[in-house]
């Protein structure tokens, strides 16, 4: 009797503790990525699996109301130009809640999209299942994912350089790094990176 | 003619002067300095709130590290860290602590390559802010808290949980 209370408490708290928004535990550098599918800002659901000529993926989280977002917007197209024809796209997230951040909602992400030439998908992560399974937590936070027959290998967590204001006194270029190295059949060196960030907007649990 | 200008040096003189009394000083640091804060003993325990002009969450959080500072004075000390851009500093940060009465010590850190120094505030911050770091009066435990407050009374609690912590530890 006990046991049955203990184990029901036990599959409740499981449960609350799944259905509440915020950032889940995450990935680490070498763990496998779920696919996802998402709306893009063109109305259409896309998944990683949908593009198939693609050795792996830059995923970024990120936003349009996030002063450190706006900074690095055009990096990330920087990025996609470069790296797109070499088989890593760019694949951009927004998982704000458009409640907590009223300009993260969908229609605002098209304008902005449309403002800045964005080349690369612009995926909005209503339910913010994905952000919370990547472990994300705040914007921009970038996951460099490796394709390895089915799966999705992750390489890379982390910022795209180490400095945030000023793109040209970057030393660091951490995603580029990855890449290159990946291109190259190398391991990556730098697998982890932190920055400061806007946190994400969770929806409140 | 020239009474007119005079009359708009003076008051030009007047209204430069008048926010002086009050002013928010905003000092910038580097990492060094901030390390010696985190590890210099005080009398007192030491809340160190990590924010940016820019980040919402951190200007709404605001005044309730304030409102708690002023009416709990002996219990625990306030040090405000600002993650603004050091070229910032003058147009937005200065600006902003005056407007908002920032009373307690209000730093920028100019540190820029993030990933060199986050962990050596708190492994467990991922470097979203607003994040509020809580230290023991003799520095030797500290608690970090990567979250937004709604209240005083959540950083209250917040605060004594980071205490009991100190007497749990050996």
């Amino acid at each position: 009797m006990k046991k049955t209370f203990f184990s029901a408490l036990f599959t409740g708290l499981m449960m609350i503790s799944l259905m509440a928004a915020g950032p889940g535990p995450g990935y680490k550098p070498g763990d496998k990525a779920i696919d996802f599918n998402l709306k893009n800002i063109d109305g259409q659901m896309m998944s990683l699996k949908s593009m198939e000529s693609a050795k792996g993926f830059i995923v970024v989280f990120t936003c349009n109301h996030c002063p450190f977002s706006v900074k690095y917007e055009d990096r990330i197209i920087a990025l996609d130009k470069k790296y797109k024809s070499m088989g890593y796209p760019v694949v951009a997230i927004n998982p704000n809640d458009k409640t907590k951040e009223p300009d993260d909602s969908f229609d605002k992400m098209v304008v902005r999209a449309k403002e800045k030439g964005f080349s690369f998908p612009y995926l909005y992560d209503e339910s913010q299942a994905i952000a919370s399974a990547f472990g994300a937590s705040r914007t921009p936070h970038v996951y460099v994912l490796r394709k390895a027959g089915s799966d999705l290998v992750v390489e890379y967590i982390g910022a795209i350089d180490d400095n945030a204001n000023d793109a040209v006194s970057a030393k660091n270029k951490y995603v580029e790094q990855a890449v290159d190295e990946l291109l190259a059949g190398k391991k990556v060196s730098m697998g982890f990176t932190k920055a400061i960030g806007c946190t994400i907007k969770w929806k409140d649990a | 003619m020239y009474r007119i200008s005079q009359i708009a040096v003076l008051l030009f003189f007047f209204l430069s002067c008048y926010p002086q009394g009050s002013v928010a000083q905003v000092k910038v640091i580097r990492l060094p300095e901030l390390q010696s804060m985190m590890k210099s003993p005080g009398d007192k325990p030491l809340m160190i709130n990590f924010w940016a002009t820019w980040c919402k969450p951190c200007v709404q959080e605001l005044p309730y590290f304030q409102r708690l500072a002023d009416s709990l004075p002996d219990r625990f000390e306030l040090v405000f860290v600002s993650l603004d851009f050091a070229a910032d500093l003058e147009k937005k940060v200065i600006p902003f602590a005056q407007r908002r009465q920032m009373k307690q010590k209000v730093f920028l850190l100019d540190e820029p390559d993030y990933n060199s120094w986050i962990d050596l505030v708190a492994k467990e911050w991922s470097g979203a802010i607003p994040g509020t770091l809580m230290l023991s009066a003799d520095r030797s435990t500290k608690v970090f808290f990567e979250k937004e407050y709604h209240s005083s009374a959540q950083i209250w609690l917040d605060f004594l949980h980071s205490s009991n912590q100190q007497t749990i530890k050996p």
